[in-house]
């Protein structure tokens, strides 16, 4: 066989090594908080306007996952901590301010990026895509509970309960809080702190659509087995490479990731 | 792309063979820590007497080694010798890269993301037939997507930055 033969050969082979097969065409892919939690190389701050837009830009993004928090006029704003100046050029928690405040707060980073309220974000642009609704329903700040019913009113006032062009679930893990979501004519899914908890969840609560547990807390059977009872299973923790595939080898119903890049990358 | 090439080509060309003055040309084997990746590659560069010229051709070790996605790199840079003594050389250093990765090949040229990274920062280089060099650079990276809601391809720009060390052979 000449050299140049073998060459040829060569290439094709691996050329058709890198060739892999990934039957992840079912899973859902969406971002957590947007286009990831403290995700150093994202382009924009998490649960802000413009890296909610960027996300569902991205093709193959099916949603976004955003934390939802109650102001003390009841608007609803898009933040992950508890308090504020962590990540913003304000102190306090936005259960203590109203929107009028928290319309002038912005992040501290390099876009410094404005404080987003739900109402800011158009629907028009989850269409055919997803949207989670991660709920605090406890203000630290104040150490008191906030009242579900503002925030079913609020969501829905928003056109989240009924919207047709996209999907809505909302995610808790207070279990007060399931059944008069699920009333109002939300999909609910509960936040769970194990896969031991999750089970407990989908066996107390028919009505639940889903469960979002950790990466490292479930195994490939527990998603098998909530799936084949009807549940929908997302998994939450998603980052590397190696955490995606291992994420995505699971055989969920979505993932929501911290790394959207990686996370396309792995699943197409 | 092709306005890209022909800046590497006249970058690469304009020193050397054109110049009067005697440049030393050197070959760099470097890792970079980068916002997107971290880069393997090589260098191939020439010295002046005021200035170091460096042409790069890297991938990204993460998409290309463990996620089996090409990330090619390349680029180029220069550095202005401000400090030079028998056993280190140092200047600042102008720094444009060009990367492109594929994030979804279900959907062709528009799963794909292109960067263009503009940074300044200060580069250290020691001296002799076998040498270290070390860069820090710090600046603009330009993030070109296709946007599936305007159906078009947009550029965001931010923050990005580069961690460069390599050791090399002066020819």
């Amino acid at each position: 066989m000449s050299f140049k033969r073998i060459v040829i050969w060569l290439a094709l082979f691996i050329l058709t090594a890198c060739q892999r097969d990934k039957p992840f065409g079912q899973i859902k892919i969406f971002g957590h908080a947007a286009t990831g939690l403290e995700n150093p190389s994202s382009v924009y701050h998490d649960n802000s306007l413009e890296a909610i837009k960027l996300a569902l830009s991205l093709e193959g993004c099916d949603g976004v996952e955003l934390d939802v928090q109650m102001a003390t006029d009841g608007s609803v704003w898009l933040y992950h901590d508890t308090e504020l100046y962590s990540q913003t050029n304000i102190s306090g928690c936005i259960s203590q301010l109203d929107s009028i405040q928290l319309s002038k707060v912005r992040y501290s980073s390099f876009h410094q990026e404005k404080l987003a309220a739900l109402v800011q974000l158009d629907t028009v642009l989850l269409k055919n895509k997803s949207i989670f609704l991660d709920l605090r329903h406890w203000n630290e700040c104040a150490n008191s509970m906030l009242n579900v019913y503002d925030f079913i009113e609020e969501l829905s006032r928003l056109g989240y309960s009924n919207a047709s062009s996209f999907q809505t679930y909302v995610l808790t893990s207070f279990d007060q809080w399931i059944e008069p979501f699920f009333n109002a004519g939300f999909n609910v899914c509960f936040s769970a702190a194990s896969a031991v908890e999750a089970n407990q969840k989908i066996k107390d609560f028919e009505m639940l659509d889903g469960v979002v547990v950790r990466n490292m807390d479930v195994q490939s059977a527990n998603v098998d087995e909530w799936i084949e009872k009807g549940k929908k299973v997302y998994i939450y923790e998603v980052r590397s490479p190696k955490g995606i595939r291992r994420a995505l080898n699971k055989f969920p119903s979505g993932i929501l990731t911290d790394d959207l890049g990686n996370a396309l990358i792995e699943k197409y | 792309m092709r306005i890209i090439l022909a800046f590497l080509f006249l970058f690469l060309f304009s020193h050397k063979p054109f110049s009067q003055k005697k440049a030393d040309t050197f070959l760099t084997y470097r890792l970079t820590l980068g916002k997107k990746d971290f880069f393997t590659g090589l260098a191939f560069g020439c010295k002046t007497e005021k200035t170091v010229e460096v042409l790069t051709v890297e991938t990204g070790i993460i998409r290309s080694f463990f996620q089996a996605r090409f990330f090619p790199r390349v680029g180029a840079s220069s550095m202005w010798i401000v400090s030079e003594n028998q056993r280190l050389i140092a200047g600042p250093i102008f720094q444009y890269h060009f990367s492109t990765v594929q994030f979804n090949v279900s959907v062709g040229k528009n799963g794909r993301a292109n960067y263009n990274d503009l940074m300044v920062g200060w580069s250290l280089k020691t001296k002799g037939k076998m040498y270290f060099t070390s860069d820090v650079l710090a600046g603009f990276q330009m993030e070109n997507c296709f946007n599936v809601l305007e159906l078009r391809r947009k550029t965001i720009g931010t923050l990005g930055y580069s961690f460069v060390c390599g050791v090399g052979y002066e020819f």
